[in-house]
C-alpha cells in the first residue's frame, strides 16, 4: 500500500519522500492570480501549487532519483473555452517534462488528456464522486486507471466497487480532508482569497496616494477604498463550509432545543487534527493501493505527521499482526505523534470508531 | 420557451397549470428519496389526463440507489410518456443507457458545474473583468465538453440561476439547456445534516446512520455573518432562492424554464 503525499512547492519534496511517502502530487500555476492561466486546478492560491516550469522541472529531478512518482492535478470545476488552446500546450509541456500522470475530475478532461496522449495515466479525482461500480466502470472505459474514493463512501461500497471492478486501482483518502459536504458535488467557491484581491498592496497604494492631492484623486481612489472594505468584509472568513451559521428551524416545534444543537455541532467550523490509522486495517484488506494526504497548501507538520503515521502503521500492518492488536498499537502512535487522543470527531472514517467501541455501539442501539 | 414543473411529491401536483408542458419528477440528491413505483404510476396517470411529457429525475447514486432505480426500470421502459431521464451520476447513466436508448438523456446540474455562492451578489463588483466570465461560464460550454456529450447522445443540460450571471453561448452548439428556479443548489452531502436531527443522543453523524425522512418535515434557514443571503439547508443540500431570470435566454441556449414550487426534497 502506497502512500501519496501532497507537495506545495519543492523543498517539500526531500522531506515528505524521508519520512515515508511513496508518490507526490501537486499542481501547477503560472502566472498571476488575475490570469485564467492560473484557473488549472481546484487551488489556485500559491502555496498549493509549483509555480513555474523550471519548480515543475527540479521536482521532476528529485522524483526520477528517487524512483518516485508524481501526479499533476487538472481538476478545476471550470474550464473555460478560453482556457482549453492553452491547456493542449501546457499538457504537452508537462508531459515533456517527464510528468506523465495527471489527476482530473471530469469525462471530457479524461478525453482531452488522452487525445494529447493516449499513453497518459489518468487518476479520477475524488471530484469526480464515484460512488458506484457503474460510474467506475464509466472510468476505466474512457482511460482512468485509478479511483480516488471521494471522503463520502462507507466500506461496503468500496468494497463492492472493488470486487465488480478488478482492473482498477483504487486510492482512499486518509487524512486532513474533513470537510461535510461531498467536494465533487460543492458548489462554493475555494478559488478566491485574500490574497486574489491583492489586499496588502491596493492598502499600501492607497496610503501612498492619500498623500498626494486628494481631491484630484478623489474619483480613482474611492473605488479602491469601496473594494478593499468589501474585500476584508467578504474574507473575514476562509471559506463558506468553515462559517459560523446562525440557524432557524422551520416548523418551530417543541424539540427546537435539540435540533438546533445537533444542527450547530455539525456546522462547527472543525479543522482539528485527524486520523485514519484504524481504518487501515481495512483498507488494505479490501486491496486498497495507497492512501491519500490532502492538503497541498497545509503547513509542513500536518502533511508530516500522517504520513510518519501511515508509514509505522503500514509497517504493522506488513507483520501481519491480529486486528485487536493492531488497534492498540495505531492509537498509540496517534498518541505519541500527535498527542491526539482517539475520539469519533477525529475519526476520519467515524464508522470504524463506533463499529469497535462496544460502549458507542450501546449507547448509539439505546 | 418550453416551461416544466419540478415536483418531488405527489402533493405538489397541486402546483401544475397549463403553462407547463413538461413535469419533472424524482430526487437529485438523496437515493432514498428515488418515488416508488405507485407514486410513479400516480405521476403517469395524472400526466396523460393532462397530456403533458414526464422528465424522471434520478440522483447521484451508490449501488443500493441503482438498484432502486432497476426496480422502477420496467415502468420507465414501457410509459412514453416518460420521455427524458435526467441523470446526475456518471455510473446511472453508464447503467441505464443501453436499456433505455429510447429515452432522451439529459446531465442534470448535480453533473454541471457551475459556481454558486451568495457571495457573488457582492463579488460580481470586484472581479477583474477579465476573470469575472470564467466564474459565469461552466466546462459544459467547451468544444470538448460538448463533443464529448454528443458523443453519448446526450443533447441536454440542466443549469442553475446564479448571482453572478450566466454566461454562456449554447445556442451555437447542438446542446440545448434548461434553467431551474427559484431553488439553486449550492452544496450537498452524504452526511445528512437533517437525519437524526431531532435525536438526544450525541453522536457524529455518519454516512452508515439511517433517518427517519427528517428532510420531509425541517427547513433550515442558515446565516453567516460574511453571507450576504441566508441559505436553505433541506436534507441533506444547500440552496439559495433567485426568482430574478438571466436576459437573453435564448441566446445562452436555454429554451425550458423549470419552476420549482418547493425546495426539491
Amino acid at each position: 500500500m502506497n502512500i501519496l503525499a501532497p507537495i506545495g512547492n519543492v523543498n517539500e519534496v526531500n522531506s515528505l519522500l524521508d519520512i515515508g511517502a511513496d508518490e507526490l502530487y501537486t499542481g501547477l500555476t503560472i502566472g498571476s492570480i488575475n490570469d485564467l492561466t492560473n484557473y488549472t486546478n481546484a487551488r489556485i492560491k500559491n502555496n498549493h501549487n509549483l509555480i513555474d516550469w523550471d519548480q515543475l522541472k527540479s521536482v521532476n529531478e528529485i522524483i526520477v532519483a528517487r524512483k518516485s512518482r508524481l501526479h499533476l492535478t487538472l481538476n478545476s470545476p471550470i474550464y473555460s473555452k478560453e482556457q482549453f488552446p492553452w491547456l493542449e500546450t501546457y499538457v504537452k509541456k508537462t508531459i515533456d517534462t517527464g510528468i506523465k500522470s495527471f489527476i482530473v475530475n471530469c469525462p471530457s478532461m479524461v478525453q482531452f488528456l488522452k487525445d494529447i496522449d493516449k499513453k497518459v495515466n489518468i487518476k479520477m479525482s475524488c471530484l469526480a464522486v464515484v460512488l458506484n461500480s457503474e460510474s467506475a466502470k464509466f472510468y476505466h472505459d474512457m482511460g482512468a486507471s485509478t479511483i480516488v474514493f471521494p471522503r463520502h463512501v462507507t466500506f461496503d461500497e468500496m468494497r463492492n466497487i472493488i470486487k465488480n471492478n478488478p482492473k482498477l486501482k483504487f486510492e482512499a483518502m486518509i487524512a486532513n480532508s474533513r470537510c461535510r459536504n461531498m467536494n465533487g458535488l460543492c458548489n462554493f467557491t475555494h478559488q478566491m482569497e485574500r490574497k486574489w484581491f491583492d489586499i496588502g498592496s491596493q492598502k499600501k497604494k492607497f496610503s501612498v496616494l492619500k498623500k498626494k492631492v486628494f481631491g484630484y484623486y478623489y474619483q480613482k481612489i474611492m473605488p479602491y477604498v469601496q473594494n478593499t472594505k468589501m474585500a476584508y468584509k467578504v474574507f473575514k472568513k476562509r471559506a463558506p463550509c468553515r462559517d459560523d451559521y446562525k440557524i432557524k428551524i422551520s416548523p418551530e416545534n417543541s424539540k427546537k432545543r435539540i435540533i438546533k444543537k445537533n444542527l450547530e455541532d455539525f456546522y462547527k467550523p472543525n479543522m482539528g487534527k485527524e486520523c485514519g490509522l484504524c481504518a487501515l486495517y481495512y483498507l488494505k484488506q479490501m486491496s486498497v493501493s495507497s492512501v491519500k494526504i490532502v492538503g497541498r497548501g497545509r503547513a509542513m507538520n500536518i502533511k508530516k505527521e500522517p504520513a510518519i503515521m501511515l508509514k509505522k502503521a503500514i509497517k504493522l500492518l506488513n507483520k501481519g499482526i491480529s486486528k485487536e492488536e493492531y488497534f492498540v498499537k495505531v492509537k498509540k502512535i496517534l498518541k505519541e505523534t500527535t498527542n491526539v487522543k482517539c475520539s469519533p470527531f477525529n475519526c476520519h472514517y467515524p464508522e470504524v470508531f463506533y463499529n469497535q467501541n462496544s460502549t458507542f455501539q450501546k449507547l448509539y442501539k439505546k | 420557451m418550453d416551461h416544466a414543473l419540478f415536483i418531488t411529491n405527489l402533493k405538489n401536483l397541486k402546483f401544475f397549470d397549463k403553462k407547463y408542458s413538461r413535469i419533472y419528477f424524482g430526487n437529485e440528491f438523496c437515493e432514498r428519496l428515488i418515488p416508488d413505483k405507485a407514486d410513479l404510476n400516480k405521476v403517469v396517470d395524472f400526466c396523460k389526463k393532462n397530456n403533458v411529457l414526464i422528465s424522471f429525475v434520478t440522483p447521484y447514486a451508490t449501488d443500493k440507489g441503482i438498484n432502486a432505480i432497476s426496480e422502477l426500470i420496467d415502468l420507465l421502459k414501457e410509459e412514453k410518456i416518460i420521455d427524458e431521464i435526467i441523470f446526475n451520476d456518471w455510473g446511472v447513466f453508464n447503467k441505464f443507457k443501453g436499456i433505455l436508448k429510447s429515452k432522451r438523456w439529459v446531465k442534470g446540474r448535480v453533473l454541471t458545474k457551475q459556481y454558486k455562492d451568495t457571495r457573488f451578489i457582492e463579488l460580481k463588483k470586484i472581479i477583474p473583468k477579465n476573470i469575472l466570465p470564467w466564474f459565469q461560464s461552466s466546462t459544459v460550454d467547451t468544444e470538448i465538453s460538448q463533443d464529448f456529450l454528443i458523443n453519448k447522445n446526450v443533447f441536454r443540460i440542466e443549469l442553475d440561476n446564479l448571482f453572478q450571471g450566466i454566461n454562456m453561448k449554447l445556442s451555437r452548439s447542438d446542446i440545448k439547456a434548461s434553467l431551474y428556479y427559484p431553488y439553486n443548489f449550492i452544496t450537498t452531502t452524504r452526511i445528512c445534516q437533517s437525519a437524526r436531527c431531532t435525536s438526544k443522543k450525541k453522536k457524529k453523524v455518519t454516512i452508515e446512520d439511517g433517518c427517519s425522512f427528517e428532510c420531509r418535515t425541517y427547513t433550515f434557514d442558515l446565516k453567516a455573518k460574511d453571507m450576504p443571503k441566508s441559505m436553505k439547508l433541506k436534507g441533506n443540500t444547500c440552496f439559495y432562492y433567485l426568482d430574478r431570470l438571466p436576459k437573453e435566454m435564448i441566446e445562452k441556449g436555454i429554451d425550458r424554464l423549470v419552476f420549482m414550487p418547493e425546495i426539491p426534497m
